[in-house]
């Protein structure tokens, strides 16, 4: 068998395992929206943070509601409070990509907003948190994202 | 990353260009070559795997795979079976990669509705300009088995070659031959990389000045529904959307032979005024010609073209359009866009041809223009009701005017009308001056407010992909 001939056959097999990897990565939760997102709402502070309104969120992100099949937007009027929590469950997974991009685009563009004058913000925001499992899809600048992403994972 | 960012205008794009014109080897010109191949090859894959890191695998498996399809068919030139074996597994491997990734749910879903059957199936995400780098790598591996090209023998130019950044992720569609040459040598000059830069600033105004402008407006509109839009609402919507689509995909193709000229590649032009066509055919020889041209050369003439009767024609261009339609998205509503298409074609080649050719030029250009806003229809709407019930609005289901129809129109009328004049090419024709110092003083101003103007418009706005990324 030629070099090439080898080279060819173990592209195709690899593209066989890449597929079956991203299938089976792509098996989301069973779970309703209000069973995902309800344990993941209580682990940040309503007090401060409120549940925004869908012209919110399309001004904030360029989607609203009508675009995924779930969302809850928890943010603060405050222009210097950088704490946030976006919740999503998406139409198809096929979305998916389309709804993180939107989302890290706004991360940069706050990031950009930051820099420079308000250093504490601006931590905040570098260690920002996006996770996506199946449809679900989770973002938050919070000074432990660390508990809302468990709560986010147990609740899958 | 799309070009109309932050990030890439401030970030990545002088970066880039840093690695890549600080010469690494001043005396040796082959290896500073190479040193720009490697930098435009990695810093492709990294603007790839900017949005989604994973899809990087994808590509660079069609990348190995190719290039040694492309060795193997080369080593096998006096065995027509091996090659034909070769070449028959390396289309199927790059459809597949196709198939799989952009239609398979769309099949399935079909599948369900035909024999409800329930299959359960969570399609991927689509890989970014998979539909783009797929087709250009058939070209390459097509243009090897007809001979019209030479065997790339190195892995690092063939790479360069379909991750290309400027035209990787919405093109415009470059065929191998029309490369070939830049990859082992081409040509860096100061006049070269400001034409590059020109065209690149032109590109940048359309998209985030014009097409996102007025995509705001064709949103705004839409926002309350199709089932509520008055007959003048839905024909203003539908022009605006045939403004941003224009704009935005002319635009993003501006960009990126600009870049190309910038890194010292002459890439095809993709846009040459197609709303000034006078008929069907010929807006598809001004709209995205690098898909078109590659449908003619890699489907339409090895089908047989117009050579083999009128009624094998016909059938030519049936598959060529259904395919075109396809080519933009596993969707109903796509199929029906290009079979629209296909058909129109067909009308105009055997029965209005008399017709058409006796009406003024005028009328002709009116009469396109008509049926490319209807066909925008079809491709703006998510599905085929959506679309049926947009044109059901637009000729009066839902009422002639509605309250907001004076302000919408008011409102909107001149950057509608400025944007309108600019596509159909007005400014174009404008005299120029012919003191030249001046007039060249004024491009460059004019260049620079444009650019300026595009930096305030990016740092306001949220983010604003390209129409034809999800192609």
């Amino acid at each position: 068998m030629s070099k090439q001939r080898f080279f060819e056959i173990l592209c195709t097999v690899l593209l066989a395992v890449f597929i079956v990897a991203m299938l089976a990565g792509n098996i989301g939760s069973s779970k309703t929206a209000e069973q995902v997102f309800e344990p993941v709402i209580e682990q940040v502070d309503l007090e401060v943070l409120k549940v925004r309104d869908d012209k919110v969120l399309v001004k904030e992100f360029s989607f609203g509601a009508k675009d995924v099949e779930n969302v809850i937007y928890i943010s603060s009027d405050s222009v210097m409070e950088v704490r946030e929590l976006l919740l999503v469950e998406v139409k198809s997974t096929e979305d998916v990509q389309k709804i993180t991009e939107l989302i890290r685009s706004r991360v940069e563009s706050k990031k950009a907003l930051f820099k420079n004058y308000a250093p504490e913000q601006s931590a905040l925001l570098e260690n920002y948190v996006l996770v996506k499992k199946g449809k679900f899809i989770l973002y938050t600048v919070y000074d432990s994202p660390e508990k809302i992403v468990k709560a986010f994972k147990k609740a899958l | 990353m799309v070009f109309s960012s932050a990030t890439f205008l401030f970030v990545f794009l002088p970066a880039v260009l840093l690695l890549y014109f600080v010469p690494f080897f001043r005396k040796d010109r082959q290896k500073e070559f190479t040193k720009k191949n490697i930098v435009l090859c990695l810093s492709s894959l990294v603007f790839y795997a900017w949005g989604e890191p994973v899809y990087i695998v994808l590509m660079l498996l069609s990348i190995f795979y190719n290039y040694n399809a492309g060795i193997d068919l080369e080593s096998h030139e006096d065995e027509p079976k091996t090659r034909r074996r070769i070449f028959v597994c390396a289309i199927i491997f790059n459809l597949f990669v196709l198939g799989f990734f952009k239609y398979s749910g769309f099949v399935v879903e079909n599948l369900n509705s035909l024999f409800s059957l329930g299959i359960k199936y969570e399609p991927l995400a689509l890989p970014i300009g998979i539909s783009f780098y797929t087709f250009q790598v058939m070209s390459y591996i097509i243009d090897i088995y007809r001979g019209d090209c030479k065997t790339q023998h190195s892995l690092l130019n063939f790479a360069t070659y379909i991750s290309m950044f400027p035209q990787l992720i919405a093109g415009p569609i470059v065929q191998y031959n029309d490369v070939e040459k830049y990859l082992s040598y081409r040509e860096h000059n100061v006049r070269k990389f400001a034409a590059g830069s020109l065209f690149f600033i032109r590109g940048l105004g359309k998209k985030v000045i014009f097409a996102n402008t007025i995509g705001a407006v064709y949103t705004q509109i839409c926002s309350d529904g199709v089932s509520s839009l008055s007959a003048v609402n839905a024909w203003f919507a539908i022009l605006c959307y045939t403004l941003q689509i224009y704009f935005d995909f002319s635009g993003y193709s501006d960009m990126a032979v600009g870049l190309g000229k910038m890194f010292g590649f002459d890439l095809v032009h993709n846009f040459n005024f197609p709303y000034c066509a006078v008929s069907i055919k010929d807006f598809w020889s001004r709209w995205h010609i690098s898909l078109s041209s590659w449908f003619r050369d890699y489907v339409y003439i090895p089908l047989g073209g117009n050579r083999k009767g009128t009624a094998r024609t016909i059938f030519n261009i049936a598959v060529v359009w259904t395919l075109t339609g396809l080519w933009h998205g596993a969707s109903w509503n796509f199929v029906a866009w290009g079979a629209f298409y296909g058909l129109l074609l067909v009308s105009e080649k055997y029965i209005f041809k008399n017709l058409h050719e006796k009406l003024p030029r005028f009328v002709r250009r009116v009469i396109t223009m008509l049926i490319v806003i209807i066909g925008w229809v079809f491709f703006s709407s998510e599905t085929l009701s959506d679309a049926g019930e947009f044109l059901r609005a637009m000729f009066g289901a839902n009422g002639f005017a509605s309250d907001n129809t004076a302000y919408l129109l008011l409102n909107n009328m001149f950057p509608f009308a400025v944007m309108s004049l600019s596509a159909l090419g007005f400014f174009k024709k404008l005299p120029t001056l012919r003191n030249v110092p001046l007039r060249l003083a004024f491009q460059a101003a004019g260049y620079i407010a444009v650019f300026l103007l595009c930096i305030v418009f990016i740092v306001s706005s949220t983010y604003n992909p390209f129409l034809y990324f999800r192609f």
